[in-house]
C-alpha cells in the first residue's frame, strides 16, 4: 500500500505490526497468555490445521495446472488456420519486351520510340551540309 | 523458483517446511493477525491467518527470497483484509451493518475519515491520564515519522520505545472492549 494512500488507522496499524515483528518470543508468549489463550494449544491446533491443509493445497494446485493444461491445447487446437487456396489466381506476371512477345506485334512503347527515330532521321535541320553547315 | 519478473522466491516445500514454528513462532503469527483484523474484520483472525498460508501453498502467493516470513505473511493478510473490506463495500445489501462500519475504514472517502477518527477517539479514551501514549498515537494517525514522534517525548528514543511498547500490550488487554466500543459487539 502506498504510503500517501495509508489512512491514519493504517498507519497506525503498520506502526503495530513492526512492534509485533520486533518484539521478542518472551513478550509474544506472555501477551497471548494475558489474553487468556495457550500458546501451546494454539500452535497444536495450527500444525493439525496445516496437515491437513498441505494435501488439499497441493490438490488445488494440480487441479490448476490441469486447467491450465488443457485451456492451453484448446487455444492451441484453435488457433490453427487451415490452408484456403484462392478462389482466382492472379495473371501471371509478362514482362512488355520484344523477347517475351516473342518478336511478335509491337508495344506502345516500342511504337513511340520507332516514330521518334524516324523524325531524328528525316529532320533535315539537324545534318550538316556539304560545306560544314546546318 | 523465479518468477515473471525475475524475482527469486522460495518453492512451496521451503515455505511448508518454514512453518515447522514452535509455539512463539505461531502466538506471532496469531498477534499479526490480530492486529491485521483488528478494528477492520474483528474476529476473522484464524480464518484470514489460515487463508494466507493457503494462498501460499497453493502457489498463488509466492514467498520471496531474503524476506521474513512473519514480515510476508503479514503483508498477505493486510491484502486479505483489505480484499475484504472492499468486497463488504461492494455488497453492502448482504452484510449486516456492523460489517458495514468495518467497510468505512479504509476508505479515504469522508466516511472513512470519521471512522478513523472514531478508532482514534476510543483509542485516546483507553490511554486516558496517560499523555505519552495520547502524544504517540495521536502522532502515528497524524502519519508522523518515528523522528518527530522521538522529538515530541523530548528526543528520549528509549522513551518513545517504552512508550510504543506499553502501547502495545494496552491494545492487547483493551482488544475486545474497543471492538465492542467502536463495533458495538457484546
Amino acid at each position: 500500500m502506498a504510503k500517501d494512500k495509508q489512512t491514519g488507522l493504517d498507519r497506525f496499524e503498520e506502526a503495530l505490526n513492526e512492534d509485533i515483528l520486533n518484539a521478542s518470543d518472551e513478550e509474544i508468549l506472555e501477551e497471548t497468555r494475558n489474553e487468556g489463550v495457550d500458546p501451546a494449544a494454539y500452535a497444536a491446533a495450527m500444525r493439525d490445521w496445516l496437515s491437513k491443509a498441505k494435501p488439499q493445497a497441493d490438490a488445488a494446485r494440480l487441479q490448476q495446472a490441469r486447467s491450465e493444461f488443457e485451456a492451453n491445447r484448446a487455444k492451441r487446437s484453435s488457433g490453427v488456420v487451415p490452408f484456403k487456396p484462392r478462389a482466382s489466381a492472379p495473371a501471371p506476371f509478362q514482362p512488355d519486351t520484344m523477347a517475351a512477345r516473342h518478336g511478335k506485334d509491337m508495344s506502345e512503347k516500342d511504337r513511340d520510340a520507332l516514330s521518334e527515330d524516324w523524325d531524328e532521321l528525316f529532320d533535315d535541320d539537324a545534318w550538316e551540309d556539304d560545306n560544314g553547315e546546318k | 523458483m523465479t518468477s515473471d519478473n525475475g524475482k527469486e522466491h522460495h518453492t512451496i516445500d521451503e515455505f511448508f517446511a518454514a512453518l515447522n514454528l514452535d509455539d512463539a513462532g505461531w502466538a506471532n503469527l496469531r498477534k499479526l493477525a490480530r492486529n491485521r483484523c483488528g478494528f477492520k474484520r474483528p474476529g476473522e483472525e484464524e480464518e484470514v491467518l489460515q487463508e494466507a498460508i493457503t494462498r501460499v501453498l497453493e502457489g498463488r502467493r509466492p514467498w520471496p527470497k531474503g524476506e521474513n516470513l512473519f514480515a510476508f505473511l503479514s503483508g498477505v493478510m493486510r491484502s486479505i483484509v483489505s480484499e475484504r473490506v472492499d468486497k463488504a463495500k461492494r455488497t453492502p445489501k448482504n452484510v449486516p451493518f456492523d460489517t458495514l462500519t468495518d467497510a468505512r475504514s479504509l476508505g479515504t472517502s469522508a466516511e472513512g475519515e470519521a471512522f478513523n477518527g472514531e478508532v482514534q477517539t476510543h483509542l485516546m479514551a483507553v490511554f486516558d491520564g496517560d499523555d505519552d501514549a495520547q502524544v504517540v498515537v495521536e502522532g502515528l494517525f497524524e502519519r508522523m515519522e518515528r523522528s518527530e514522534l522521538v522529538e515530541l517525548l523530548d528526543d528520549d528514543s528509549t522513551r518513545y520505545e517504552t512508550v510504543r511498547k506499553r502501547i502495545r500490550r494496552k491494545i492487547n488487554q483493551h482488544t475486545p472492549e474497543l471492538r465492542a466500543m467502536i463495533h458495538g459487539e457484546g
